[in-house]
């Protein structure tokens, strides 16, 4: 299968140049090749790659430390040591830097990654933003010519990711070309140099720096009409806490879920929001308060399941089967459903997300976004009345935001309820009828989405606004 | 929020707990040859005063260390239950020795005669000691020791890197894989699979079901791991350098030779 074809890209020296395009248009394969990772002998590859005149190709991997970096999507799963110095150090370490230059060459990296105050932390105590600057230091410690960054905001909080992009225009200020593979750009608009869209392999567009402003700049926006909820909440939750090790992780949440609406559930990493979805989900206890149904009583997690279905960040945590058609009849023979019915409701289910032709791969073969997907069509197969979607939409292009997001507007529409975690101010103000916005473990805001902008605009959460937002 | 504590929790479950204490201080070398003199005195002592001095021993370094006495020993709690059982077993059915106490134990009719002996309780009593001095040695081991400091100790000690990481990265990823074992069981319970009916084709079922979702995962995080540690150019020298440095002190000396001669002089005048 050809993954990039005739490829072409001239990145100036110090750019900050920008990659886009659609799930699988070849992105990652594209960063891996531009860092050395992927080259001829994984398989054929024509073409090549120079770096301030030296062959990537025609280089040993480890004599490149010093000219290319790559920071992989998940920062989490690259930390090598269990400590902040440790990690900045592990590449002055192989290459055998003395202990005295090494001292002075993490704090630089540190502080060239805005990191500076993370020094001596334990890598178990980062947030997902501090595990990316943390990632950054680690390369650039390595003074390297090119930085290349895969999708470096996918789990991010916007705070989180306009800061980044603050830290990478200095970089590029330092005389370090950067190089980033993204689906949302508006954060890195302003600093960019150059962007080049990808798609089907295939570069189809080049943009300038005026265009990818322009691009990213939104018409202002017009206050929605929204849909009215059904008055009586199918769910409610009265004061919830959730206490961890002594933390408060959540503290007196009060929230109702109706009927035939969709929730967009939004604020920092570390605010709650997961937490909130798994006591919903009844897979946490809260040590105050409690969620209530209609007649008043509580469910466990066992009678819940039917009628709540919850999507989990990572896909791989929630794919058990050995074929596409056997994951998705997971659920309906968990909870008894005769064969002949799980059956055609699974095919059925199966063309609705495009995955009719996948029956007998195996799950772990699709690629991110057919895995999400499939995840949430295991859910929406046996029809629970509450969808929890935890970051459904990381690593998606907006074709498939939009695919996930008709499946659910149509179960919405027949009166379920659907609960969305998401950073992206764009779909909830698109897509959601309401808003809750967490903040230091509390419930700061909730209503229709224009309100809560408004009301977070006044509060100075500016990050979160929607692009093209003008005010209320 | 809630996946940053776990993790953090699941890093204390390895042991370490934060301290500035002498046993802290010293080099996790030194603690090496401290719990390997107690395990040697509690596999080849056969005095019980020798043993219960031993276990003394290790409770009061423990103690000293200031790592929280009782909330360590918490810690072994379902260790502690087994060799509490295995003494009863001892005391019950070990019938050498002389005679102390009988009764006779029937519920509804089945049951057996138990029978108390001098021999049972000394047996159960040496076993236990044993038992209790293995873990409370090495619960002052991990409690003690910062399991990265003990694998950058070893790698300065002579121990090749690429093993020495081997030990860094397993310290790294064992709570990771906790934790996401964690979250499949929980992404199982949303799905609706059932364990109430514990037997052995629920319990391949659910191993399946969790294996499965981990490999995966495991498989995704060392091609992950691979670029990371291969593009700071891990393995391109045979020399390395570290930043941190492990100093084994004169502390150190002292510490190590005092316990080897101690086990040494003990075992051969006590024994």
């Amino acid at each position: 299968m050809l993954a990039l074809r005739d490829v072409s890209l001239r990145i100036a020296d110090g750019a900050v140049f920008l990659i886009i395009g659609e799930s699988g248009s070849g992105k990652t394969t594209l960063a891996r090749i531009l860092s050395g990772f992927l080259g001829p002998e994984y398989g054929e590859m024509t073409g090549r790659v120079t770096i301030d005149g030296t062959d990537v190709h025609g280089t040993p991997r480890q004599d490149l430390a010093n000219l290319v970096g790559l920071v992989q999507q998940d920062p989490e799963s690259q930390m090598v040591t269990l400590n902040v110095d440790d990690e900045v150090a592990f590449g002055l370490e192989n290459q055998g830097m003395e202990r005295s230059e090494m001292t002075n060459r993490i704090s630089w990296a540190l502080r060239a990654a805005g990191a500076e105050d993370l020094a001596g932390r334990s890598i178990s105590t980062l947030s997902g933003g501090e595990l990316q600057k943390v990632a950054i230091a680690s390369i650039i410690a390595l003074k390297p010519k090119v930085l290349v960054l895969d999708e470096p905001t996918s789990s991010l909080d916007p705070p989180s990711a306009w800061k980044l992009a603050e830290v990478l225009g200095e970089l590029s200020s330092k005389g370090i070309t950067i190089v980033v593979i993204e689906h949302r750009y508006s954060w890195m608009a302003r600093i960019s140099t150059g962007m080049a869209v990808l798609s089907k392999g295939q570069v189809s567009a080049v943009y300038s720096p005026p265009m990818i402003e322009q691009m990213s700049r939104k018409p202002a926006l017009a206050k929605p009409q929204m849909a009215t909820p059904a008055a009586k909440p199918i769910m409610s939750l009265d004061r919830i806490s959730f206490a961890y090790e002594g933390r408060m992780v959540l503290s007196e949440v009060s929230l109702n879920i109706h009927g035939g609406e969709v929730i967009g559930l939004m604020g920092d990493n570390g605010s709650g929001k997961s937490t909130l979805l798994l006591l919903i989900m009844g897979l946490l206890k809260p040590c105050a308060g409690s969620i209530r149904f209609p007649d008043g009583k509580v469910r466990p997690t066992s009678l819940l399941a039917r009628q709540v279905g919850m999507v989990f960040q990572n896909p791989n945590h929630q794919i058990f089967e050995s074929t596409v058609n056997e994951e998705i009849l997971f659920g309906p023979r968990n909870f008894g459903m005769p064969r002949e019915e799980a059956g055609s409701r699974a095919s059925s289910m199966l063309e609705v997300l495009g995955l009719g032709d996948r029956c007998d791969s195996p799950p772990h073969l699709l690629s991110l976004g057919e895995k999400r997907r499939l995840n949430v069509g295991s859910v929406t197969v046996y029809d629970p009345n509450l969808y929890l979607l935890d970051e459904p939409f990381v690593g998606q292009d907006p074709g498939n935001v939009e695919r996930i997001m008709a499946i659910m507007r149509e179960r919405v529409n027949r009166g379920a309820s659907c609960m969305v975690v998401t950073h992206d101010a764009d779909f909830a103000l698109r897509s959601c009828d309401r808003i809750a916005f967490l903040k230091d473990a509390r419930m700061l805001v909730q209503g229709v989405p224009w309100e809560v902008f408004s009301f977070l605009q006044k509060e100075g959460e500016g990050w979160y606004l929607p692009s093209g937002w003008r005010g209320p | 929020m809630v996946s940053t504590l776990r993790l953090a929790r699941a890093l204390s479950v390895l042991g370490y707990v934060q301290g500035q204490s002498f046993a802290h201080r010293l080099d996790p070398l030194t603690k090496i040859v401290m719990l390997l003199s107690l395990c040697v005195l509690a596999v080849l002592a056969r005095s019980l005063n020798l043993m219960l001095a031993g276990l003394g021993l290790a409770l009061l370094l423990l103690w000293r260390s200031n790592v929280g006495l009782s909330r360590s020993l918490a810690r072994l709690r379902f260790l502690i239950w087994l060799v509490g059982f295995l003494f009863l077993v001892q005391v019950l059915f070990n019938r050498s020795g002389r005679p102390l106490l009988g009764f006779d134990l029937r519920v509804w009719g089945v049951g057996m005669d138990f029978m108390v002996t001098s021999g049972g309780l000394a047996s159960g009593v040496r076993m236990a000691s044993r038992l209790l001095l293995i873990l409370v040695s090495s619960l002052f081991f991990v409690t003690t020791t910062e399991p990265s400091r003990l694998a950058y100790s070893l790698m300065s000690h002579g121990v090749a890197y690429r093993y020495g990481f081997m030990l860094v990265l397993a310290l790294r990823f064992i709570p990771v894989f906790q934790l996401e074992a964690s979250t499949v069981r929980k992404a199982q319970l949303a799905r609706g699979l059932r364990i109430d009916a514990p037997g052995p084709r629920t319990l391949v079922r659910l191993a399946r079901y969790t294996f499965m979702p981990l490999i995966v995962s495991a498989l995704g995080r060392i091609s992950t791991i691979s670029i990371s540690m291969e593009g700071r150019g891990f393995g391109s020298s045979r020399k390395r350098t570290f930043l941190r440095q492990s100093r084994f002190g004169m502390s150190d000396w002292v510490v190590s030779l005092a316990s080897l001669g101690t086990l040494v002089g003990a075992l051969l005048l006590v024994r």
